[in-house]
């Protein structure tokens, strides 16, 4: 069975950018939205610095208003998104065919807001005695926002997206770590080529820059101890772990005929899509279940290795993943390899989202023929030789066939392949 | 060209009704009641007080730092996926297992009260960095939503696509839709599909209470679960797992495997309507039972039960019973809500009741609603009461809908080869 898939509106809402366009011209300027973080006290984490969403207005992009309490930023940023995308592939406000437009999110972990509770618990400690659930229950429920559950929901992207575009198709809500995104992608591509929808909608959202993903990836010892921008080191030998990051990047699906039919411009197909895991060696993961993924996605796009021009890598700087990674590109493709680029040194690791940022810059990097370089990489870590990293300077090369590869913490991994038309 | 054929080779599963396939569909056949008291916690002061937990179940074969780090959650999944491989008869070891994948139906799992409260108490007695010290670094791993399927691709050395759906009360019947379409479409051989959910704790029974959606029978635990009775107030929480061992018909046949059932078709529509709410038309629920049949290439009146959705709460009884008069028409199809005795399993509760639907096509009854005593006339359907009938069944229908206003319909018929 054959994928070809057209991506018809890229929207995005990132660090250093609103749209594709925005976002790779910053990444060619070699600019980096990581920042020290002020939205709260870093100082009890070993990771004092991530990459945020600039310039936004929540309120732009969600016409009911009353539903903005129950919206964290990760699913604020997701509708604008989705609108965004909506609106760069000229699709009517009001859907032709609600049934036939279709919805698929990688969403974040949602640990819900336990500050929410913190005046309920006061209550189970009253009078410094051990805590009190019945105490807690009696006393303190009442002050519990009744809506509180809510806004903990994993799906609230697609449901609060779903509910403003009337998109009552097929939808998919995947909560797969940094796999989720591309997954979500590539399971809405196959619904296209499966004829279960006219048009999808898909891509992911996520924010990791709060206190529970800063204790949860520190105490994994992911993230960076660098104090500024220019520590995150993606395939350097100083790598030392990613800055937590955030956004959203969404697309308009839909078959090229479907896209030729209604006079829309097609950016990029997607015509392969492999997804896999590699937990039995946990917890670092091995190369293989990256290789497993792009091989699947090469095979299904029946492209020789060779024909790859760019790699679009999850290179999260963690020093394990990096090594991982790399051995698993040399496994794809030989000694050589193509151009291998990543944007997490710019903007940080956004998780859920990160995937689909990667693809939204591919998918740009086809129309402007130029590849970034990774950012802060100096020296190349011994175990990540042999790659052809885009070092120093974009390059400009024309770009026909693109590999998108991201991975999640339990060990998923998922690769795109897109090609462009000349 | 013909379309790939998937086969149901493999069940398990634990419930609140017992801890395999067998126990709980006996439990289902004999009307048997699975809500009581709550008991893992004291639920003086909740607004509901009771529930549908599981007390026993065949702790799973776990390995290294897993054995420690698997909560329940996780625990559930893999000892249904146990079940469902011994009953496949499925060795592991002789399949190319980059082509046996996962896809699970989870939600992120939240520490239990107790534990919160002393963290939040941590942070205000302890320095901040002592406080982020003391936090276990494997509990943002395990806590998180793909855990049982990374659990599950660990414990079994499985590399094909593993994926983990979160829609609510939906999860695992999309699910089991992704891993239908994953072998169609060639991907992988085998799929383990399902779902777990491990919701009996204070934080979602407060979660669910204050929203007002849980059954506040608390005198009467034993009677709150009454889909489409007039009289309904709201669902039980239950927890458990559901797992299937799906294949490719190809590949069932060239190692030789048993076959429980045939999974025809999957359906999905989103409502577009409320976070909590059905559209009281039910046109989230026609629209994906729809969609199940015509992707399963039959008519409706094929069809010859339905597991319903059927969660004892006002509006979905209300709004399923309308999406099922709108598919059906005036043909009275026999539904029943296998949720009036165990609970709602959440995330686990579409592959659960796949399960049901696969034993009520191999054995010739059908599974009733229990507590049914006084009929509503929005729900005026064959609500299969209060006991099991024999009927034979060729087709079959689940429905699960959820919060976020997904929607998925899964639909299984006998097997001929």
């Amino acid at each position: 069975m054959k994928l070809d898939v057209a991506i018809t509106g890229t929207g995005v809402c990132a660090p250093l950018g609103h749209s594709a366009d925005e976002l790779l011209a910053a990444l060619l300027a070699g600019r980096s939205g990581v920042a020290p973080v002020t939205a709260f006290d870093p100082s009890p984490f070993p990771c004092r610095v991530a990459a945020r969403v600039t310039a936004f207005k929540a309120r732009d992009w969600v016409s009911n208003r009353k539903n903005l309490k129950l919206m964290s930023d990760a699913v604020r940023f997701g509708l604008a998104a989705v609108k965004r995308a909506h609106a760069q592939a000229g699709l009517p406000e009001v859907p032709t065919d609600p049934e036939r437009l279709g919805m698929f999110v990688g969403a974040g972990t949602a640990f819900g807001d336990t500050t929410d509770l913190a005046p309920a618990l006061e209550r189970g400690f009253a009078d410094g005695r051990p805590f009190d659930a019945a105490a807690f229950a009696t006393e303190g429920m009442h002050l519990i926002n009744p809506l509180w559950l809510l806004k903990g929901l994993s799906n609230n992207v697609l449901g609060f997206a779903t509910a403003d575009l009337d998109a009552r198709g097929i939808n998919q809500n995947y909560c797969n770590s940094a796999a989720g995104g591309l997954q979500a992608v590539g399971e809405a591509a196959w619904a296209i080529a499966e004829g279960k929808a006219d048009l999808m909608i898909a891509g992911g959202a996520d924010s990791a820059v709060d206190p529970a993903h800063f204790t949860g990836f520190g105490r994994l010892q992911m993230l960076t101890e660098a104090a500024d921008a220019d520590g995150v080191r993606p395939f350097d030998e100083a790598h030392d772990g990613f800055a937590p990051g955030e956004g959203a990047a969404f697309f308009v699906l839909e078959t090229p005929e479907h896209a030729r039919a209604r006079g829309q411009r097609i950016l990029a197909r997607i015509v392969g899509y492999g997804t896999a895991c590699s937990a039995h060696e946990l917890p670092t993961g091995v190369p293989d279940g990256i290789a497993r993924a792009a091989q699947v996605a090469l095979g299904r796009a029946g492209w020789d290795p060779r024909e790859v021009d760019v790699v679009y890598a999850h290179g999260n700087g963690t020093a394990a993943y990096d090594r991982n990674e790399a051995a698993a590109w040399h496994m794809v493709f030989g000694d050589t390899t193509p151009p291998i680029t990543t944007n997490k040194a710019n903007i940080g690791h956004a998780i859920a989202a990160s995937g689909p940022l990667s693809l939204a810059c591919a998918v740009a990097i086809g129309a402007r023929g130029a590849i970034p370089h990774v950012r802060n990489l100096e020296t190349v870590a011994r175990d990540c030789r042999g790659l052809d990293l885009v070092v120093g300077v974009p390059r400009a090369v024309p770009v026909r066939r693109a590999l998108v590869h991201c991975a999640g913490l339990g060990a998923q991994t998922a690769v795109i392949a897109l090609e462009f038309d000349p | 060209m013909s379309r790939t054929r998937v086969v149901i080779t493999g069940m398990g599963c634990v419930t609140p009704l017992g801890a395999d396939v067998a126990a709980t569909w006996a439990g289902l056949v004999a009307g048997k009641n699975a809500i009581g008291p709550i008991q893992r916690f004291d639920p003086t002061g909740f607004p509901t007080s009771f529930a549908a937990e599981v007390h026993d179940y065949r702790p799973p074969r776990l390995e290294g730092r897993f054995a420690r780090w698997c909560d329940d959650k996780s625990r559930f999944a893999l000892a249904a996926a146990e079940e469902a491989l011994g009953d496949a008869g499925l060795d592991l070891t002789q399949v190319d297992r980059t082509r046996v994948g996962v896809s699970i139906g989870a939600e992120v799992s939240r520490p239990d009260l107790p534990t919160l409260a002393e963290r939040a108490q941590a942070l205000a007695t302890l320095s901040p960095n002592e406080a982020y010290e003391s936090i276990p670094p494997r509990d943002f791993v395990v806590m998180s939503a793909f855990f049982p399927a990374t659990a599950m691709a660990y414990t079994h050395g499985l590399m094909g696509p593993n994926l983990t759906t979160s829609t609510a009360c939906t999860s695992s019947a999309q699910s089991v839709a992704d891993a239908l379409r994953i072998l169609r479409r060639g991907d992988a051989d085998v799929m383990l599909a399902g779902g777990a959910d491990r919701l009996v704790e204070e934080l979602m029974v407060m979660g669910f209470g204050l929203l007002g959606a849980l059954s506040t029978r608390n005198d009467d635990p034993a009677h709150a679960c009454r889909p489409f009775d007039r009289t309904r107030d709201g669902f039980v929480l239950g927890e458990g797992a559901g797992m299937l061992v799906l294949e490719t018909l190809e590949h069932a046949k060239a190692r030789g495997a048993r076959v429980h059932a045939e999974l025809l078709g999957y359906g999905c529509s989103a409502n577009a309507w409320r976070i909590t709410d059905s559209p009281p038309d039910g046109r989230g629920a026609r629209a994906s039972m729809k969609a199940a049949l015509d992707d399963a290439g039959l008519g409706a009146d094929a069809v010859d039960y339905i597991n319903a959705h059927g969660t004892s709460t006002q509006q979905n009884d209300t709004s399923e019973s309308a999406g099922i008069h709108a598919v059906f028409g005036d043909r009275r199809v026999p539904v029943s809500s296998t949720k009036s005795m165990m609970g709602h399993l959440v995330a686990a509760c579409g592959a659960v009741e796949l399960i049901a639907c696969v034993k009520a096509i191999q054995t010739g009854i059908l599974p009733p609603t229990i507590n049914h005593e006084f009929p509503d006339p929005t729900c005026d359907l064959d609500c299969v009461p209060n006991e099991a009938r024999p009927a034979k069944v060729e087709h079959a229908l689940t429905n699960a809908f959820g919060f976020g206003g997904s929607n998925g319909s899964l639909v299984v018929g006998r097997f001929a080869p």
